[in-house]
């Protein structure tokens, strides 16, 4: 399997998540209660979304997506006589 | 947003006593299993590099863990954040004129009532199990006379002090409603 397969289907899972923390944030921003800790949660929530990310799109930034790969090849390691 | 002051529909002379969420206490078991699975992924990683080096060594299954690993916190990460929004957004205000309770259920379900306070007839607090007792946190019941015969507080910290004050506040503003009931009388008569 092409690993560039692999990231598109982790980008469709990104952009789900994209699409479902934008809503929670709405509604959180929209109807909450006016106070610190709303802006507290909610910068918390999306620094450390933004640092894994981060972390994860500096490291595929270098990544070979032509070269194919067997994601399963561990579990069958454990099959073997 | 949801100002403290500006609640909507305001009364003349409101002032706001109480704005009551459940005791953060009730969300120790969500964070301690959010915990553990928030840091399932590095826990596997770490048990990946020690005894299947060769795995990762192998740059296109590091992808393949790297990938699999950061969605998974990520998906977690927000279903934490879900679950602590429906903690926030659950609200119990007692002001010196009316009670609102307003309640998140799930993401796009809101449910908001209001009782005046005067219409009060019965308010029992009860503090039940071990946990409750060592953080002072439990339900207040508020039977009225409205629409809606019963009004729960769930889970919030010092239950009997929160009961107390409520049936004070009711006490003053029956009076309050009976003192401008016979004025409104008198002046009545007098015309």
């Amino acid at each position: 399997m092409p690993l560039a397969w692999l990231l598109l289907v982790w980008l469709v899972l990104i952009a789900i998540l994209f699409i479902m923390s934008f809503l929670t944030l709405l509604v959180y921003l929209r109807f909450g209660l006016f106070g610190l800790s709303t802006y507290g949660s909610t910068l918390l929530f999306l620094i450390v979304s933004a640092i894994m990310l981060g972390f994860i799109i500096q490291y595929l930034i270098n990544v070979d997506w032509s070269q194919t790969v067997n994601p399963l090849s561990p579990f069958m390691a454990f099959f073997e006589v | 947003m949801f100002h403290l002051d500006h609640l909507p529909n305001p009364i003349p002379g409101e002032k706001l006593i109480y704005c009551l969420r459940r005791h953060p206490i009730t969300l120790a078991s969500l964070v301690i299993c959010m915990v553990i699975l928030l840091l399932a992924p590095f826990g596997i990683f770490q048990y990946l590099q020690i005894y299947q080096p060769d795995l990762l060594a192998d740059q296109a299954m590091m992808t393949v863990v790297l990938l699999g690993g950061s969605i998974f916190f990520l998906y977690a990460w927000l279903f934490l954040f879900q679950n602590f929004v429906d903690w926030a957004m659950d609200l119990w205000i007692v002001t010196n004129k009316r009670i609102l309770n307003i309640e998140q259920q799930g993401l796009f379900g809101r449910t908001a009532s209001e009782l005046r306070i005067y219409r009060i007839q019965d308010v029992t607090s009860s503090v039940n199990g071990f946990f409750h007792t060592m953080f002072d946190f439990g339900d207040v019941e508020i039977q009225t006379a409205g629409e809606r015969l019963r009004f729960l507080f769930e889970q919030v910290p010092h239950p009997n002090k929160v009961a107390k004050m409520i049936v004070e506040l009711a006490e003053i503003d029956r009076q309050a409603h009976l003192d401008e009931a016979v004025e409104e009388i008198a002046t009545g008569e007098a015309a």
